[in-house]
Order: structure tokens, then C-alpha cells, then sequence
């Protein structure tokens, strides 16, 4: 039996999709998921068959050939894949959650007949484009700039870290319009395609998430269409928090799998695995471990359907969501760490999946803003009602 | 004409317990999930869904509220759900069963062929689809791993005695479907979004014209008089060694249990 915890905001639906993604994943992912570490890549049929399912389309309307699925449904997916394998997970995300939210979110109706039917079945990838070498956390210095030359763009810069960079043709690309007024009103959001001058660097040797790769995108003279200019001129910056805020969701999810998987993993292992004549479950100090990783797996699912559902009915999560990156991310390290101390030796070896988990785990709080930048953002979000009240005084 | 496939509801293996006391299933805490080879009925008609040129009808008896496999069975490709549920057939046996779900099928217009799967995961009796197919009085196909529609003929093949037939039959027709039938699909994402807005149309006994007493326990012919836990086998015994020491070891065990004479 795995930790599942009951939740007003689950639905029929949402239990029957759970079973149909588990039963997928069991049979096209668990079993890949050594050799995406391995081999440091993840087979394009992989995502094909995903693409069947509607995973690469889940928040891309049924009009567009998406699956339209609401947040919940999206929340659950991550989970169910992140356990058996992050560096898929990351992959879907930054295609289907920050790499199309931007064209479902501010995409004109010529860019999402054009680009959403192909991003749903996966026979384009999709990513984001905003980090910059002097451009992490903060993104508003961006350097990438993009000049008007007649009906189009041209696009000059380069960007870091870009997950999907080895394999995307559709990308959301955040550049500098107007330098005198920088991110408030100067930035503007672009779909680039691949072609003539957007070159990707070499994958980046990681930590973790080896299946998943991350590159350098160089934009080179590239000229982008008017028509691809995604929401307003200047306004760009605005879309790339708003695609943030939803991200985050996506990714607090994907740390509730992990960190369940390595829950379950752990207290198979405690009840199996026999030190001084019984099965270490018997001791406390395992007991308090198992104890505390429930506790803690028990609060992030509250938080991640939570906010789901707040997203669901088109509240804001901007504050949740940076809760929901900063806990969740925190916690499933926790968790991973210690199912791997029950583990001991065994879960040091790299026969087990859980030094992959391990490894994989520590990007999550890092990528996509820093655990910092959610505080920073959580605090300025507690603040700026105060503010408000304390001007009217 | 239209594709019926019976479903029921059967407990998860894995989430499922016994009652110490009657030795029951306690099917209240367990997880309901669509039996497999009920599954597998399904794939194969919804594969002959467009050769027979009209609808896929998912049908299931169970409890109020256990339709997740009917919902499952929309998300797939069925066009349409109906749960017979009333609180008189609790205790109802297979016999009891087939009519009810005869009942349900005679309601339906224009139906052609009645699959199924060929046994249950929990009762396992197999006795449905022969029951159903006496109930409607349509000739039965067992078995059956694969399926073909030739205007108003079926034709399958099905696990014989010790060999696999090739068998024709009229619609309409039961078809029970094996578990050597090819795997069934996984619901997409598409599918469970379509699911929760196709209908699900729940039937009592009354709009099957059926009273209490035809069924339940009191309809029923036969009686659990006591369900019990296989008894647990002696443990084997491992030999090892050559095969000379071997072939002598196991001699004089046969000898010792007077299997043989040595």
C-alpha cells in the first residue's frame, strides 16, 4: 500500500487518472529509468508514447488537441512520473507546463493553431528561455536583446541552463525590447523556432537529472516574426512570472513523487531488512525516520492539491506556489536522504534507484528560482498588504 | 448494431483483506478496479466497434457508487455507461446475476453481440457468459483470444480443450473473452477529461421489472455455506547433490511414503 492521503479536492476523475498513470508508468518508465541516468538521454519514443497518453499536452485545450487537463490532473502526473524517473518528469515539465504555458496563457490564436497542436503530440518540444549568465535570480538583467527590423525580430543573446535546450523546436524566449525600461516594460516574450542561427552548447554534465538535458541556446541574428510576439511589447516580463507561478506547482508535485516513492521504498526495506534478529522496523529510531517522512509527505500533498485547486478556480497561487517550491523541494530532499540512511550501504549503491533520487532531488531547489527567490517572493507577497494598509493610515 | 461488454467491479489484489470471522472478502476497505479479462472483453469489441458500426456499451452490476470501472470503461472509448444497482441483489449468485444483466441487455435496442470477460478475478466461477447466453438465449463463444466481424458473423479464436479453434457464430452472440486476449489500453489523459461528461445511467429493479424476491439471496439457487482459507501445504523438501545421490535420495523417499517398491 503507498501513502495516499485523502483530499476534498480529489476527484473521481482524478483517481481513476492516478491508476492509468501509475499502470503507464509502470510499464513504459520504471523500466527505462536506470538507462536515462545511464545513458544520460531519454529515447524519443518515450515521448511519443507519452504523447499518446495526452502527458505532453496536459495543459494545452482540447480544441488545440490537448488533453485540457485542470491542475489537479497535472499535479498527479508529475508525482506519478517523478517517482520512477525526475529526469522525465523535468522533461515533460519544461515542455508541457513552462515551456507551453506562455502560448496557451498570451499566445494570439494564430501562434496556438500554429504551435499547440504539434507541442501536443510531442512532434515539437517546447522550453523556456529567461536565465542568462548574469541573469539567475535575478532574471530582470537580462542581456538577450531583441531589435525591430521591419515585420520582424532580431534576436541577439545567450542563454543558460535551459532544460529541453538539446532537443526543443519551440521556444519561449524572454529579450530586452526597450533597455531603457528594462523589466518593467522593456522585456518582451518571443515563440523562436529552431532554425538558422539558434545554436544549443553541448549538454551540461550534472549532479542529477542526467536523462533530462540542459544547454546553452545562443541566439545569433535570428529573426523572429512580429506575429510571435507573445502578449504585448514590453509586457514580457509579466508573462514569465505569470508561467513561473504555475511551474512551481508542477514542480512541488514532481518532489511529492520522489519523496513518496522513496517513503515507500524505505518502509519496504525497514520491514524486510534484519539487524540483531529483527526486521529494523522494530526500532525506534527507524520508526521516528518513517514517522517524520509521513508527516512531512502528508503536509506537502495538502499544500500541492491545495493550491491546485486554487488554480483551478483561477485564483492567483503566486504566493502558494512559492511556498509550495520552497516546502516541497526542502522536505523531499529530507525524505530521500533518509530513506536512504535506512537503507544504509544498500542505498548508497547505485543498484537501487534512491542515490539517483538523491542526486536528482537537489536541483529542485535550485531550478526554477532559487529557494531564496521564493522567500524573497513569499515575503514580498506578506509585505505588500501590509504596506498598502500602513499607506492609508 | 450495438457492442455490449459486461464489467464488474472486482477488489484490487493487493489492497484486499479477509474476514477472520466468515472468511469473506472485506470488499469495504478494498480499492475497486475493472477486472481484467473484463478489460481485455472490452479492448476486443471496441477494436470491432467500427466493423459493427454502432455503439460500445459498457454494462456492470455492483453497489451504488462502484462504477470506477464504468468510468474507466468511458475513459477508454465506450460510449456509454449503465450501472445496475439496487440494494435487493446483495447476495445474488451468478444464476441470479445473468438474469439481471439479461434484463438489462433486452432493454437495450439493437444490441448484437454480448462480451465478457471469462471469469472474474475475485469469484472466478466462469459461470456468467454461459448463464448470460442461456438467459438471452444467444448461441455462447469461451474463450475467445481474438475476434472478427464479417457482416453479422463473428468469428474467433478461442482456447480449446488443448488447441486453438477457429469458430464462427451469428450475432447475435456471448462472447467470453480470455486473458490470452491482447492487454488492454490505458486510459489517456484525453480520455478520463472525456469520461467525466459522458453518461453513466444508473438502473433499479423496478426499471428492470424485476422484485426483490427474483433476487438477492432469496433469488438465489445457491448458498456459501462457509468460506475458508486454503490449508497450508508441508513445506518441500530441497535435495542437493549429484544426480547419482540425488536419484537415490528421492528413491527412498517414495519407498518411505510406500509410493514405490524399491
Amino acid at each position: 500500500m503507498s501513502l495516499e492521503f485523502k483530499s476534498p479536492y480529489i476527484r473521481e476523475e482524478h483517481v481513476m487518472f492516478r491508476q492509468a498513470a501509475k499502470e503507464f508508468v509502470d510499464a513504459e518508465i520504471r523500466p527505462r529509468a536506470m538507462a536515462h541516468n545511464r545513458d544520460a538521454k531519454i529515447e524519443r519514443v518515450l515521448l511519443d508514447k507519452m504523447a499518446e497518453m495526452g502527458f505532453m499536452g496536459m495543459a494545452i485545450p482540447e480544441e488545440y488537441g490537448g488533453a485540457g487537463a485542470d491542475p489537479i490532473t497535472f499535479a498527479i502526473l508529475g508525482e506519478e512520473i517523478a517517482r520512477a524517473c525526475a529526469s522525465t518528469a523535468v522533461v515533460m515539465g519544461a515542455h508541457g507546463g513552462i515551456g507551453t504555458y506562455g502560448l496557451v496563457m498570451d499566445g494570439s490564436e494564430a501562434i496556438k493553431q500554429k504551435y499547440l497542436p504539434k507541442l501536443a503530440t510531442a512532434e515539437s518540444v517546447g522550453c523556456f528561455c529567461l536565465t542568462e549568465p548574469q541573469a539567475g535570480s535575478d532574471a530582470a538583467n537580462i542581456k538577450t536583446r531583441a531589435v525591430r527590423d521591419g515585420d520582424d525580430w532580431i534576436l541577439n543573446g545567450e542563454k543558460i541552463w535551459i532544460t529541453n535546450g538539446d532537443i526543443a523546436d519551440v521556444m519561449t524566449v524572454f529579450a530586452v525590447t526597450d533597455p531603457a525600461l528594462g523589466a518593467r516594460g522593456g522585456v518582451t516574450a518571443f515563440v523562436v523556432e529552431r532554425g538558422p542561427g539558434v545554436i544549443s552548447g553541448p549538454k551540461e554534465h550534472k549532479m542529477g537529472l542526467a536523462g533530462s538535458g540542459t544547454t546553452t541556446v545562443t541566439f545569433e541574428n535570428v529573426r523572429v516574426p512580429n506575429e510571435n510576439v507573445l502578449g504585448t511589447v514590453g509586457l514580457g516580463f509579466l508573462t514569465a512570472m505569470k508561467i513561473l507561478d504555475k511551474g512551481r506547482l508542477f514542480l512541488g508535485a514532481a518532489a511529492l513523487g520522489m519523496a513518496k516513492e522513496a517513503y515507500d521504498m524505505a518502509l519496504n526495506h525497514s520491514v524486510q531488512r534484519q539487524q540483531f534478529g529483527k526486521p529494523i522496523a522494530e526500532f525506534q529510531a527507524v520508526q521516528f525516520y518513517l514517522a517524520e517522512m509521513a508527516t512531512r509527505i502528508y503536509a506537502m500533498e495538502q499544500m500541492v492539491y491545495h493550491a491546485a485547486w486554487l488554480m483551478e478556480q483561477g485564483e492567483s497561487v503566486t504566493m502558494e506556489g512559492s511556498m509550495i517550491k520552497l516546502f516541497c523541494t526542502e522536505h523531499a530532499s529530507w525524505v530521500i536522504n533518509h530513506a536512504l540512511q535506512i537503507h544504509g550501504g544498500m542505498g548508497y549503491s547505485a543498484e537501487l534507484p534512491i542515490e539517483r533520487m538523491f542526486r536528482d532531488a537537489r536541483i529542485f531547489e535550485i531550478f526554477e528560482g532559487t529557494n531564496e527567490i521564493q522567500k524573497v517572493v513569499i515575503a514580498r507577497e506578506l509585505l505588500k498588504d501590509k504596506k498598502k494598509e500602513l499607506a492609508r493610515v | 448494431m450495438d457492442i455490449v461488454v459486461c464489467i464488474k467491479q472486482v477488489p484490487e489484489a493487493l489492497s484486499v483483506g479477509l474476514d477472520r470471522d466468515t472468511g469473506y472478502v472485506r470488499r469495504g476497505e478494498a480499492k475497486g478496479v475493472a477486472n481484467l479479462a473484463d478489460r481485455q472483453a472490452l479492448e476486443l469489441a471496441l477494436a470491432l466497434k467500427t466493423a459493427a458500426g454502432g455503439k460500445v456499451i459498457a454494462l456492470s452490476m455492483g453497489p451504488t457508487g462502484a462504477d470506477q470501472a464504468l468510468r474507466q470503461a468511458l475513459a477508454v472509448g465506450a460510449d456509454e455507461a449503465y450501472l445496475v444497482s439496487d440494494n435487493a441483489l446483495a447476495g445474488s449468485d451468478t444464476a441470479v446475476t445473468a438474469q439481471v444483466l439479461a434484463r438489462a441487455i433486452e432493454r437495450l435496442p439493437d444490441i448484437g453481440l454480448v462480451f465478457a470477460g471469462e471469469a472474474s478475478a475475485d469469484g472466478a466461477t466462469g459461470q456468467l457468459p454461459p448463464r448470460l447466453a442461456e438467459a438471452l438465449s444467444f448461441p455462447l463463444v469461451v474463450g475467445a483470444c481474438s475476434a472478427r466481424l464479417d457482416g453479422t458473423q463473428l468469428e474467433a479464436l478461442r482456447n480449446g480443450e488443448w488447441t486453438r479453434e477457429n469458430v464462427a457464430v451469428s450475432c447475435p452472440a456471448v462472447v467470453s473473452v480470455s486473458l490470452d486476449a491482447p492487454k488492454p489500453r490505458i486510459p489517456n489523459a484525453m480520455g478520463v477529461m472525456k469520461a467525466a461528461k459522458k453518461p453513466l445511467i444508473v438502473w433499479d429493479l423496478t426499471q428492470l421489472n424485476l422484485s426483490p424476491e427474483d433476487v438477492g439471496q432469496s433469488g438465489s439457487c445457491t448458498r456459501i455455506v462457509r468460506a475458508y482459507k486454503p490449508e497450508k501445504r508441508a513445506k518441500g523438501e530441497v535435495l542437493t547433490g549429484d544426480a547419482e545421490t540425488l536419484v537415490q535420495a528421492l528413491l527412498e523417499r517414495l519407498a518411505r511414503k510406500n509410493l514405490i517398491e524399491v
